[in-house]
């Protein structure tokens, strides 16, 4: 007798669990809804794509299984929700970190400062280029190197005409040549010479 | 001429302008010229710039380059740049979409002109309201 009070106590706060998570989301999909339905709605009907019967129907099948989930099986449903929000974390973090044309593919070769610069000087038959390295980028090239940490390394980088960078799904018309920042296998940074 | 040339230069400096109006969101107008000669080669310089650092003050080329208000070899610009030219056939609103009678593209390699091509345009064809979607199309 005893074994069976405790066992439905335990029941109870197991479905009690279920049924207070059933309503905080509930709730929170209904506000969320209601906040954008007739919003939708609307775009819907301008765009002659109102749900059928059968979308409506299986939307509200849908909704039962995952109350059904939620109530009995919360456990799955929290791990997952977890999981759905670590992933989300990653992917705002990723998102956050500042995009570079330059990606791991485009890297050439390590070179040192010097030899960066020693190719880099221009020559303009009418004089309307300073003479010293990269020219008039050479005030770019000196910001991108006061952030050279000692364990970063510095690349050359090229991207050739018609590739994909790292800022842009649009492939490139013309080629690309800079020097990057790497840090543990990572570009932190990038000087761009020669674009379109 | 469709293409900004200058604007890898002022995002290298971390420079922006501030839009003076919605015809110009990039809030400068650069002024190009190619000079130069058969022996030594053409190359492309910047030689005016009318840009608005904050409305409504006005900034030329001697904000960016003090040393060379007279004119910049673009040392930097590799690829090509086109030029419209002629009547305008077709208006679109935004962006460089607008066709004209004939496009000239300038090829460049460090600032130094490799080529050109003249590539002359007809019309696009007429377009009726069923190649719209249905909320674009015009009294719906």
């Amino acid at each position: 007798m005893l074994k069976m009070i405790v066992e439905s106590f335990y029941a109870w706060i197991y479905v009690s669990i279920g049924i207070a998570l059933l309503a905080y989301f509930g709730i929170n999909s209904l506000i969320e809804y209601r906040q954008s339905s007739s919003f939708l709605k609307s775009l819907q009907e301008v765009m002659g794509t109102k749900p059928s019967l059968k979308d409506q129907l299986s939307n509200i099948a849908g909704y039962f299984l995952a109350s059904l989930i939620i109530l009995f099986a919360w456990p799955i449903f929290i791990s997952w929700l977890g999981i759905q929000k670590w992933k989300e974390r990653k992917e705002q973090l990723e998102r956050r970190k500042p995009k570079f044309y330059c990606k791991q593919e485009y890297l050439r070769h390590q070179v040192t400062t010097d030899q960066a610069e020693r190719d880099s000087y221009i020559t303009d038959p009418l004089g309307m280029t300073p003479k010293i390295a990269f020219g008039h980028l050479n005030k770019a090239w000196c910001t991108f190197l006061a952030e050279l940490e000692e364990r970063d390394e510095l690349w050359f980088y090229e991207i050739p005409a018609g590739s994909i960078t790292g800022k842009s799904y649009v492939p490139t018309k013309a080629s690309m040549k800079g020097y990057a920042r790497v840090r543990r296998n990572e570009i932190v940074g990038e000087f761009v010479y020669e674009s379109d | 001429m469709c293409a900004t040339p200058l604007d890898m230069y002022l995002s290298q400096n971390g420079i922006k302008f501030e839009a003076e109006s919605t015809a110009n969101w990039r809030g400068y107008q650069g002024y190009w010229e190619v000079k130069g000669s058969d022996e030594l080669g053409y190359r492309l310089y910047l030689v005016r710039l009318s840009a608005c650092l904050k409305y409504p003050k006005r900034v030329g080329l001697d904000y960016l380059f003090p040393e060379f208000s007279n004119g910049v070899f673009a040392h930097w610009v590799t690829g090509e740049l086109r030029c419209p030219q002629g009547k305008r056939l077709h208006y679109v609103h935004g962006g460089y979409g607008s066709t004209y009678e004939e496009d000239l593209f300038l090829s460049f390699k460090e600032g130094v002109l490799q080529g050109t091509r003249l590539v002359k345009n007809e019309p696009p064809p007429p377009r009726s309201q069923e190649d719209y979607p249905p909320y674009l199309r015009s009294g719906g």
